[in-house]
């Protein structure tokens, strides 16, 4: 057990530091920075309005961060998996005394680290924004009414909501041996609901918008900004709801399913 | 150019006597393997002994790479069995692979890091000291290039920095798939040297596979050709020399050819091609004994080739005749 812990931990801090400079680490600090960046300027054109407040400022945070934020997913996993796969390094790597199964859960562990990291760095950005901010308008800065926990909440209920992304897409990335693959399939299950809005709008089909919803809710690569499109505040979704245990029971049945497929794969 | 049968049906070529039977590190048993509906692997019975150096010849998909990825574990049998360090593969297979050093086909690489970081994360997953990891890179003559990523290598520079990282555990067993490929003739000098010198010094057995007759010529003391998947011949590499030795050609220039080729019509078959003299022999002493002959009339020679090298002859004699057994 010892010494499975410890070649687990050698595995997640070999992924992290194989994963330093390349365009996955980048996108754990592009992520963040472009989300702020997108809210803040949208609040430093909307100072005027007399309805801005800090509850808007932390929903407007909570519904840009949650859409971008299965982009992000999708593209640090393939690329990350990718890496591997362009290097041709699976070959070498099980050619090593790692067992299989440790090697696909530590590798999913290393990248969850960078995802653990832009976690982080959407507070660390939002804080620096809004603290800039306050100099520009009083209305934007850190008000008495700042909301601390339900930034927190909207942000860390976004992340779990992709909690089926993360296992779904590492096994794509790991069974698809190019970046273009998992990318397109990964992007398109984000914007399908969107583009099914789209054609059914066109064609007349949309009578209620609630059956709408029903499809972005239940998809697990469009749950986290399931919100936005169902005129709800970020603020008032519940942190657990059927579609969160749905999805959790699919990451952990494809969790298990990948690593087994990798155990047996032939190299 | 050969005449007569090279092999001879009553012989199991697969089975020769080794240099050393002492101890065999690598043991396979009935090995097969398909892909899909192509058999790839038929039935291999595999025995490299330990602290040899092994060469493993064969054409292209022969199935020299994929015997050495089930070696690796990389590829899972369907029938046969492996025995390594006299442990069968599937149980032991992290006890086998932390002795054994590897390098399967084009060099596995990160592109992105250099060649510092490649080794760490080599010594990373195989838990091992970063301490050694400077001297291997003088071993491979890296020094210089270090510190740059491995995207600005040659395919030479990648071969060397792979060959490090298959030495990072001072292997038992280092198991080369096609090392020399992408290397200049200073470079497969280098890493025969290295190799010799790995072998002698750390008694690692060594398996390598290769296309370059002439360095498993000059490398190995045990050699494999697989054909088709199955195994033509398995056995000490003076025994495969000595199987070709009765079958080569020799071409002479000299100053006189018509009385060199009257001298020896007699004992040898002999035919003139353009300014040269083509003389078919049967032994390496046949050779000796006509340029003693020549000399010893007066016939100056200019020049005398081997048409082929013992190895080369063996090679292409056994691939076209075990077709046929």
């Amino acid at each position: 057990m010892n010494q499975s812990l410890n070649i687990f931990r050698h595995i997640v801090v070999a992924e992290i530091s194989k994963l330093k400079g390349t365009f996955a680490s980048w996108l754990t600090l592009i992520y963040p920075l472009g989300s702020v960046m997108l809210v803040s300027i949208f609040w430093i054109s909307m100072r005027n309005n007399k309805d801005i407040n800090s509850e808007t400022l932390v929903n407007n945070l909570g519904n840009i961060s949650s859409f971008f934020l299965p982009f992000f997913i999708v593209l640090i996993i393939s690329f990350a998996c990718n890496t591997d796969h362009k290097n041709i390094m699976l070959k070498h790597i099980l050619a090593l005394p790692v067992p299989r199964h440790l090697y696909y859960f530590g590798k999913l562990t290393g990248i969850m680290f960078f995802i653990g990291t832009a976690f982080i760095l959407t507070f660390v950005f939002a804080y620096c924004s809004v603290f800039l901010c306050g100099f520009i308008s009083t209305k934007l800065g850190f008000g008495v009414s700042f909301n601390h926990g339900m930034l927190f909440k909207i942000i860390l209920r976004a992340y779990v909501s992709c909690v089926a992304i993360y296992s779904l897409q590492f096994w794509m990335g790991m069974r698809l041996r190019n970046l273009t693959l998992p990318v397109a399939i990964g992007s398109s299950l984000i914007v399908l609901p969107i583009a099914v809005l789209i054609i059914m709008g066109i064609t007349g089909l949309l009578r209620d918008s609630r059956h709408f919803v029903n499809i972005i809710t239940y998809n697990p690569y469009s749950n986290s900004f399931s919100s936005g499109f169902s005129m709800t505040k970020a603020g008032d979704i519940p942190f657990f709801s059927t579609p969160i245990y749905f999805f959790i029971l699919i990451s952990v049945i494809s969790l298990i399913a990948g690593a087994w497929e990798f155990n047996r794969r032939n190299i | 150019m050969l005449g007569g049968p090279f092999l001879n049906p009553n012989i199991d070529y697969t089975s020769l006597p080794m240099n050393n039977t002492d101890e065999i590190i690598i043991r396979t048993n009935s090995l097969s393997f398909s892909y899909g509906n192509q058999k790839v692997l038929k039935e291999i019975n595999l025995r490299v002994p330990a602290g040899s150096i092994f060469g493993f010849l064969g054409p292209n998909g022969a199935g020299k790479s994929t015997t050495i990825k089930t070696l690796l574990g990389l590829l899972h049998t369907e029938a046969g069995m492996i025995t390594i360090f006299g442990e069968e593969l599937n149980s032991g297979k992290m006890n086998i692979l932390g002795r054994t050093g590897a390098m399967v086909e084009s060099p596995s690489l990160f592109e992105h890091l250099n060649a510092y970081k490649n080794l760490e994360y080599t010594a990373l997953l195989r838990n091992l000291p970063f301490s050694t990891i400077h001297s291997l890179i003088d071993t491979v003559s890296l020094t210089k290039d270090a510190h740059r990523p491995v995207k600005q290598y040659s395919t030479g520079m990648k071969q060397r920095l792979s060959l490090a990282i298959a030495l990072l555990p001072q292997p038992e067993l280092l198991i080369l798939d096609e090392p020399a490929n992408g290397l200049d003739p200073n470079g497969i000098m280098e890493m025969r040297q290295l190799l010799t010198r790995i072998n002698q010094e750390q008694s690692c057995t060594i398996l390598l596979s290769s296309h370059i007759l002439s360095e498993i010529e000059k490398l190995c003391s045990e050699v494999a050709i697989i054909n088709n998947g199955t195994l033509a011949y398995q056995g000490s590499m003076q025994t495969l020399l000595g199987m070709a030795t009765g079958k080569e050609t020799v071409t002479i220039q000299s100053d006189n050819i018509e009385k060199a080729k009257v001298l020896l019509e007699g004992k040898f078959e002999a035919h003139l091609k353009g300014p040269n003299l083509s003389v078919n022999i049967n032994s390496r002493s046949d050779a000796a004994y006509i340029i003693r002959t020549l000399v010893e009339n007066g016939i100056a020679i200019y020049s005398f080739e081997r048409e082929s090298s013992g190895l080369e002859a063996s090679f292409l004699q056994l691939l076209n005749e075990s077709k046929s057994l």
